[in-house]
């Protein structure tokens, strides 16, 4: 089972802002998508998809940047690529 | 010509602004933070750059509270607007614009504190002036009259002793003179791109502290919570409604790099420098009078003069005709004219800028020698 965490912010600016500054501060890329609507994302959320031991880093960038966090949430997708998420906060 | 209208707008820019303009329009033509594609997450990032080259320069931590709108008027409307609209007392000086005394008098309660002849409004004065239900203090740095700067650091400090939001419209001072909110004590920072940010027009912003709490005003698209009608509460969503000017952000950034090089301080030594000059010549043509400040102290780069007998509107089309330019008038701050004892006529405001010479303080010197002359036969 593959698994992620998804970090759902407020706006494509902040999403964008936040995964520049974590791959200047840690050479580390994350995945910028619409925040999937079974997580609330309508419209104009978006969200960083990174691996389960970046996450800290990357709470602490947001907070660097006074980029609010909306939520954070522990992605599971099995093998006929179904994802359930779990709320981390 | 010899343009002395700073004070209204800056003329002439850094040369890194005309090329950063011509970029503008080729490449930032976009929608900032609407949408993922690239061109919107490049003037998403300009407007984010632009904030961050303003906290550098106002000693501000976050960038995410400094809102940019159209002018400054309009931020100061936001601000003062988003306080009085519930109710409260608000405390102004005398030597306030129509941008901050027009919004406070449509809300009906309010105090002017009084300035002395030199256009200088004492902090005490603005203590004495605080009643129980007091919401917010406003007050300008710099007179765009005479140039009169205020106690802004002590008047912050009584603010804070009161716990009331401090208001302070920087329209006159930001880039041409040092300003740190938090030595300051400014709560919320009003500010224009085209003066002394020597930007472009079109463009202006408001700094609003953790602290300050305003209610909305305006309302609109702000690219985030798409399915919610209310208006976001975060900053600066809470203020930025509808497409940005990213052009002119971008511009304007370029502008900030050559300030923050140059620095206010250098750029407010250098302009009073000229003004002092133009002041010590002045003092010495007979009919010639000064208003506010005479000497360094308290004051920049505006210089209020009027010639005796002479309206102050035909001794401005007179300069002009001597190829230069300055403005005549009320300066749309009255008030401020009824301090300084120039009520009846109004005053020719001359205010220097970043790029003045010492040539343009010659050349009104020489206009105003041969204009009193001209008036003796």
């Amino acid at each position: 089972m593959k698994k992620y965490i998804i970090l759902v912010l407020g706006s494509v600016t902040n999403a964008n802002r936040l995964s520049k500054r974590f791959f200047q501060n840690y050479h580390i890329h994350t995945k910028m998508i619409h925040t999937p609507s079974e997580l609330g994302g309508k419209g104009c959320s978006y969200s960083l998809i990174v691996t389960a031991d970046a996450l800290p880093k990357l709470l602490t960038t947001a907070e660097e940047l006074h980029i609010a966090v909306k939520g954070s949430y522990l992605a599971e997708q099995d093998a006929h690529n179904e994802v359930y998420y779990h709320a981390l906060s | 010509m010899h343009y002395l209208d700073n004070a209204a707008t800056s003329f002439q820019k850094p040369p890194g602004f005309y090329r950063a303009m011509q970029t503008a329009v080729h490449h930032y033509n976009v929608n900032a933070g609407r949408g993922s594609h690239a061109y919107s997450l490049r003037g998403a990032e300009t407007v984010w750059s632009t904030k961050e080259s303003l906290c550098r320069l106002f000693g501000i931590d976050n960038p995410n509270r400094i809102a940019f709108c159209q002018n400054a008027s309009m931020a100061l409307n936001l601000a003062i607007s988003g306080i009085l609209a519930d109710g409260g007392h608000a405390v102004v000086t005398q030597m306030e614009h129509n941008s901050v005394l027009r919004p406070v008098h449509h809300f009906g309660n309010y105090t002017i504190v009084p300035a002395d002849s030199k256009g200088f409004v004492p902090a005490e004065s603005v203590r004495h002036a605080i009643r129980p239900d007091t919401g917010l203090i406003v007050c300008t740095h710099a007179s765009n009259v005479s140039g009169t700067i205020q106690p802004i650091a002590q008047i912050g400090k009584i603010a804070k002793e009161h716990k009331i939001p401090f208001l302070l419209d920087a329209a006159q001072t930001a880039g041409a003179y040092p300003i740190d909110v938090g030595q300051l004590g400014v709560d919320m920072l009003a500010f224009s791109a085209h003066k002394g940010l020597l930007g472009p027009m079109g463009l202006g912003g408001l700094y609003v502290s953790e602290s300050v709490h305003l209610s909305p005003i305006l309302f609109g698209g702000t690219g985030t919570y798409s399915d919610q009608l209310t208006q976001p509460e975060e900053m600066p969503d809470f203020l930025e409604i509808g497409t940005q000017n990213t052009p002119a952000i971008y511009a304007l950034n370029a502008s900030l790099s050559y300030i923050l090089a140059r620095t206010p301080q250098a750029i407010h030594e250098y302009e009073l420098s000229l003004a002092m000059h133009l002041i010590e010549n002045l003092k010495n043509i007979s009919g010639m009078t000064v208003y506010g400040m005479t000497e360094k102290k308290n004051r920049n780069a505006t210089v209020l003069c009027n010639l005796t007998d002479m309206d102050s509107g035909e001794l401005a089309d007179r300069f002009n005709d001597f190829g230069i330019a300055t403005r005549g008038g009320w300066h749309c701050a009255y008030p401020a004219h009824c301090a300084l004892g120039t009520d009846k006529s109004g005053g020719v405001r001359i205010s220097f800028g970043a790029f003045s010479k010492k040539t343009d303080v010659y050349a009104v010197t020489d206009a105003v020698y041969r204009i009193a002359k001209q008036r003796k036969r």
